[in-house]
């Protein structure tokens, strides 16, 4: 039974509550005597109910609308207790039956005479009130924790125990049903001590901390008494012992319950860590969701928008760079990872300066009891990775990870004498925290963020195809950023959550005498947002952040091109410059999470932002998304808003063009872009692990930059526009304790347009069917199997119709046919991971192997042309290419 | 401030050296060919084609261009050339732009000549004025014009056409030294890397050298080209500060053959190289024959030449 079906809140509480205060409300009856037991003759002092019993609410009286009172006979005993509860006047519909059945669970002060104690006869009115009950379904529940114990074998531990403490009030208790089953549903979010109590196994305790509206999952695994030590109370659940099945750090999986945005979709730990084709990183993994697309270098293409139209967050500050090289590898450690929230649009207020997608990487807490170590190598990367506490209220936790790809590429490089590396690839980045909590309302975390890509080579040969692109070669990119992180509670209906970051961001890239760029960026970024209960029925959220900063550029090069521009780098205006410019960019916002009836969940907002980089414009986001849950295990969803974005830096940068000083680098009169986005869809629960979403979306955007060759003075302008129309379908089985996966598949089509009029025409990364499916099995005995499917239509190309030879280059220009008119073939793969777990009884141990294209398929990802165009081949992606690594917990 | 996304710099690296290219190289001449044009001054004083010679002119000095050609057809063909010439359209230095409205257009073979009109002009990437040529050149064929696709034919049986653009640099200014042709005087090879026995490439083909026998690599030989001293000009250009500097020419060098196999299709001047001997490595082919050779050289400036050669392969 749902929870919220069991909710009943007779009006007698007011009574029975009134009652414990002394304020007699019970009617005492003529004293009925019994042979055995009445007494001779009425106590004096009426018996006073001490403990009151809430009694479920049937839901068939619930649905039927029946309400009223149950008139009760109670007999009670010379100690309190009811002994006997008879309806003398009933409602029927169950509610009788459950009158009873709380009646006869009070407790009473006995009756009296002559001070002595005696039995009693009374009658008693218990009361059932729709309104009541329905308005306390309502709010109440705040947050809720569910999951399921589990043994030996995996198989479900029934009839368990398991107690909930919070750190003030009374405790709670739950049974595991025979699926090893519970739920708590909570009126208050904090930090609570669970303990779970199974007969032939060995005590389990563990702290988990819930937010405010969190929906939390988890898995409790117990060892049994009779074959292992017990595992310590941690925080990471314990390990299965004895049959070496299962595997400690992924025993507790999260999913939240979406709340202020239309679609959310939530990564859970096991699912980033076994899922095939990324390696066990979280953000590759977040390519497989619906919505999209393919993409060789790690872009995160959504929607049909371009990658610079979504952002990364790691809890509230924007991350410069998401990927080392272009995609092996997330620049913040899996290991740290809390949840990854994504949304593909229409997103919730928070959010701003963005017309694509969001993805908001939750750093988790630092376990709070013990330590934990955990090491991971492959063939790409090493990293460490350790936590534990200092004190009781103090915890760290702390990362690091650095590549060896510069030896392996050095060896092959080296066997090539077009070229002579001066710094071999590496990339590095970091992790550290240290979280603190003073009081159970408050929680402190510093953290520092750090990553860094380098590569510098020497191309001894000049390139036929552009001669001069030749010399020494370097990119370098890195950020480094530390963080404060304050939470906040002020009451059960009132919290907040205040994020500053300080960092610095540095890019470099030389080409050659041809290009180079030295950018530093000095980023500040702060964000506060308060949450409360403004009534029983709606939540206001309201915040505040901002970003900006100095950013220093040294840049010698040509314009960077817009989306789907066709460049021949030899033949364009060259642009010099040394600048700064400071971006300063504020953001408001207001949103409310109304439950105007049972189910439906309405959230309009406004933001409002201000971006002095973009011709000081003001923007004015009204937004809208509803849930409703129409039927039980049936939601409607969709949405409604505007979305703006600033344009890039360098796009609107007035600095001069050292080359042609009457020019500027950028246009310092564009102003934002826009995009208006709607969506509606519905979700489907076939069970509580197997879930379907369907949704269509619409995005217009108006105000797109687009480069203007032709016009001096002014290179970019608000010119572009595009539509973007399509639909997902996610199937979806969550973790459970032997299988994951998904299928998901995407429709769509993304078209632009340069001009007002123009022809629109196809988006560069355009991918009208996405097809990825997802399974992981685990066959037992610590084996995991799982693999991934996709097929992807092929990305849009430009056909070359003919070439034209540049006598002041020596070199000849392709001449372009109708831009991405055609497209590659299409892109199918089969990656497979295969994982081993052998658990100890302080840590485990897991082995895998992946393997990316196990078939070999040649995947075509662009075409490559001989000098004058008149010959061309295809060039394919990465052939089969297995992964060996070792996970190793401690 | 937006992520900055950039790709695999080990993947472009690679693909930079071509890896993986299983298409024709440059320096290979299969086909009818174009290898530069080179412009001279014929009004100023003392400029001929054999001497150092000036490739800017003003406003109504008279140009000649010359077509750098090879056709590697047994039988000889004429080659017909369509000029097209007039102002660069204000396309922020796109040297591809051109405005048909304000052109001129001359018909013949590889050589014209043409007087620099007084109009406006475009800019080029240095911000300099400039004229745009565009040129069709037909080799064994007939020029004519397609109104459906509005592009030029060459048509006859085995014609080949190639389509050149070419930008001439207009002096509207005297304060800049004029800029000048590079030279190339000529090549020698040196057998099997040898530098102590050079051997004189000559037009007519008087170097004799061993078709390659070898069952797996052949032979390399060196070949170097002799740089005309002077070639490497000096001139004001902007730092990316926006300040004047004096630099250096860095000449980029072609070397294209009909048979045998080169190492290299170009070589360029780096700064750590300047003016170094300019040589590249090619290998005999296996069958005998004579194997025709075109080295060219230019500046980033509009300067142009080149020269070709012969070999014998015995």
């Amino acid at each position: 039974m749902r929870p919220r079906e069991r909710l009943a809140v007779p009006l007698s509480v007011a009574i029975v509550l009134a009652a414990g205060n002394g304020l007699a409300q019970i009617a005492p009856t003529t004293p009925q005597t019994s042979p055995q037991e009445a007494p001779a003759t009425p106590p004096t002092a009426a018996p006073r109910l001490t403990q009151f019993v809430q009694a479920d609410y049937p839901p068939e009286a619930l649905e039927a609308g029946i309400e009223g009172a149950v008139l009760l006979q109670l007999s009670v005993d010379v100690e309190g207790h009811v002994t006997d509860a008879q309806v003398l006047t009933g409602l029927g519909h169950g509610l009788d039956e459950a009158a009873v059945a709380a009646a006869r669970r009070f407790v009473f002060s006995p009756g009296r005479r002559d001070g002595q104690p005696v039995p009693a006869v009374l009658r008693y009115r218990y009361r059932f009130s729709l309104a009541a009950a329905r308005a306390a379904q309502q709010p109440v529940v705040r947050a809720a924790l569910h999951g399921t114990v589990r043994g030996a074998g995996e198989n479900p531990v029934a009839s368990a125990v398991v107690t909930l403490t919070p750190a003030t009030g009374a405790p709670r208790e739950a049974r595991t049903d025979a699926q090893g089953a519970f739920r708590f549903e909570l009126d208050a979010a904090g930090e609570f001590r669970v303990s779970v109590r199974a007969e032939g196994y060995r005590d389990y305790d563990v702290t988990e901390t819930l937010r405010e509206r969190d929906d939390v999952g988890v898995t409790y695994r117990l060892s049994a008494v009779s074959t292992e030590p017990a595992p310590a109370a941690t925080n990471t659940p314990a390990t299965t012992r004895g049959d070496g099945e299962d595997e400690a750090g992924e025993a507790t999986v999260r999913a939240r319950r979406p709340a202020r945005e239309v679609t959310r979709q939530t990564l859970e730990f096991r699912e980033i860590l076994r899922m095939p084709g990324t390696g066990g990183d979280a953000l590759r993994a977040v390519q497989n969701f619906p919505g999209v697309a393919r993409a060789i270098n790690g872009l995160l293409i959504v929607r049909g928008s371009t990658a610079q139209d979504t952002q990364i967050f790691a809890d509230g500050t924007l991350i410069p760079i998401v990927y080392h090289f272009g995609g092996l590898s997330s620049v913040v450690s899996s290991e740290l990872l809390d949840h990854i929230d994504f949304y593909p649009g229409n997103f919730s207020a928070r959010y701003g300066r963005a017309q694509g997608g969001i993805v908001d990487v939750g750093l988790r807490s630092p376990r709070r009891e013990g330590w934990r170590l955990v090491a991971n190598v492959n063939l790409i990367d090493a990293s460490l990775f350790v936590e534990g506490a200092i004190t009781r209220n103090l915890s760290f936790a702390a990362s690091f990870r650095r590549s060896y790809i510069d030896a392996v590429l050095g060896a092959v490089l080296s066997g090539i004498d077009a070229v002579t590396i001066t710094s071999l690839p590496v990339y590095w980045d970091y992790q550290a925290m240290l979280e603190w909590r003073p009081t159970t309302r408050d929680r402190l975390r510093l953290a520092m963020l750090g990553s860094d890509d380098s590569f510098a080579v020497v191309l001894n040969r000049p390139n036929e195809m552009a001669p001069r692109f030749a010399g020494s070669f370097s990119t370098g990119i890195g950020f480094h950023t530390g963080q404060l992180l304050w939470e906040h509670t002020f009451s059960s209906t009132t919290s907040s959550r205040a994020v500053v970051s300080l960092g610095r961001n540095a890019i470099n890239f030389g080409g050659g005498e041809a290009f180079g760029l030295d950018l530093t960026f000095l980023q500040y970024t702060a964000r506060y947002e308060l949450s409360t209960q403004l009534s029983r029925r709606i939540r206001g959220n309201f915040g505040i952040d901002i970003v900006g900063g100095p950013a220093t550029a040294s840049f010698n090069g040509i314009r960077p091109p817009t989306e789907g521009q066709q460049v021949d780098p030899g033949n364009v205006a060259r642009v010099a410059t040394n600048s700064t410019d400071t971006l300063y960019r504020p953001g408001a916002y207001a949103e409310f999470e109304m439950s105007p009836m049972r189910g439906l969940r309405l959230v309009p907002a406004v933001r409002i932002d201000y971006s002095r980089d973009a011709n000081r414009s003001w923007n004015i986001n009204p937004r809208l998304a509803f849930r409703w849950e129409f039927l039980p295990t049936w939601t409607l969803k969709g949405g409604v808003g505007q979305f703006n974005q600033p344009p890039q830096p360098n796009q609107t940068s007035g600095a001069p063009n050292n080359y042609f000083p009457s020019q500027t680098v950028g246009n310092p009169f564009l102003r934002t872009q826009r995009s208006i986005q709607y969506s509606l869809g519905f979700e489907h629960d076939f069970s509580r692990y197997v879930s379907l979403s369907m949704e269509g979306f619409y995005k217009t955007l108006d105000d797109q930059v687009v480069s203007q060759q032709g016009i001096a003075n002014t290179p970019y302008l608000n010119q572009g526009g595009g539509r973007i129309y399509g639909g997902e379908i996610l199937l979806r089985h969550r973790p459970n304790s032997r299988f994951f996966g998904w299928l998901a598949y995407t429709i769509s089509r993304s078209e632009r347009r340069d001009s007002p009029g123009a022809d629109y025409r196809i988006f560069q990364f355009d991918q009208t069917h996405i097809l990825t499916a997802i399974a992981s099995v685990r066959l037992g005995r610590g084996w995991e199997v799982g693999a991934r499917f996709r097929l992807v239509s092929g990305n849009p190309t430009t056909p070359v119709v003919g070439s034209i030879f540049n006598g002041d280059t020596g070199t000849y220009s392709q001449i372009p046919g109708v831009p991405f008119s055609t497209r590659n073939n299409p892109f199918h793969q089969l990656d497979v991971r295969i994982d081993k777990t052998w658990n100890f009884s302080r840590g485990s141990l897991n082995l895998f192997l992946e393997v990316l294209n196990v078939y070999n398929n040649s995947n075509p990802e662009g075409v490559q042309y001989n000098y004058n165009y008149t010959q061309s081949q295809t060039v394919t992606g990465i052939p089969i290419f297995p992964n060996l690594g070792v996970r190793v917990e401690y | 401030m937006t992520r900055v996304k950039h790709l695999p710099f080990a993947l472009a690296a690679l693909a930079a050296v071509g890896c993986g290219n299983d298409l024709d190289p440059a320096w290979k001449i299969k086909t009818f060919r174009v290898f530069g044009v080179r412009i001279d001054n014929v009004s100023r004083a003392g400029a001929t084609p054999a001497n150092p010679d000036a490739t800017e002119a003003s406003p109504g000095e008279r140009v000649a261009l010359t077509l750098a050609y090879v056709d590697p057809s047994t039988t000889p063909r004429a080659v017909q050339v369509v000029w097209i010439i007039g102002a660069q359209a204000s396309r922020m230095g796109n040297t591809i732009g051109f405005d048909p409205t304000t052109a001129d257009i001359l018909m013949g073979g590889a050589e014209q000549s043409y007087t620099v009109p007084m109009r406006a002009y475009g800019v080029d990437p240095q911000g300099r004025a400039r004229l745009q040529a565009l040129a069709f050149a037909c080799a064994g064929g007939t020029v004519g014009f397609d109104a459906t696709t509005r592009q030029p034919t060459c048509t006859g049986t085995g014609a080949e056409s190639v389509l050149i653009t070419r930008s001439l640099v207009v002096r509207t200014a005297e304060t800049d030294p004029i800029n000048h042709n590079p030279g190339l005087t000529g090549a020698v090879l040196y057998l099997n890397g040898d530098t102590t026995r050079p051997v004189p490439l000559t037009v007519e083909g008087d170097a004799r050298v061993p078709r390659c026998t070898a069952s797996d690599e052949c032979p390399q030989h060196v070949i170097e080209l002799t740089v005309r001293d002077g070639s490497r000009e000096t001139y004001t250009a902007r730092n990316t500060a926006g300040d004047p500097v004096v630099q250096p020419e860095r000449l980029q060098f072609g070397y294209f053959v009909t048979d045998g196999e080169m190492d290299l299709t170009f070589y360029v001047d780096t700064a750590g190289r300047p003016s170094g001997p300019v040589r590249n490595k090619w290998s005999a082919p296996r069958t005998p024959g004579t194997v025709r050779m075109l080295f060219s050289a230019q500046d980033t400036r509009g300067g142009f030449t080149w020269i070709e050669r012969r070999v014998t392969v015995e």
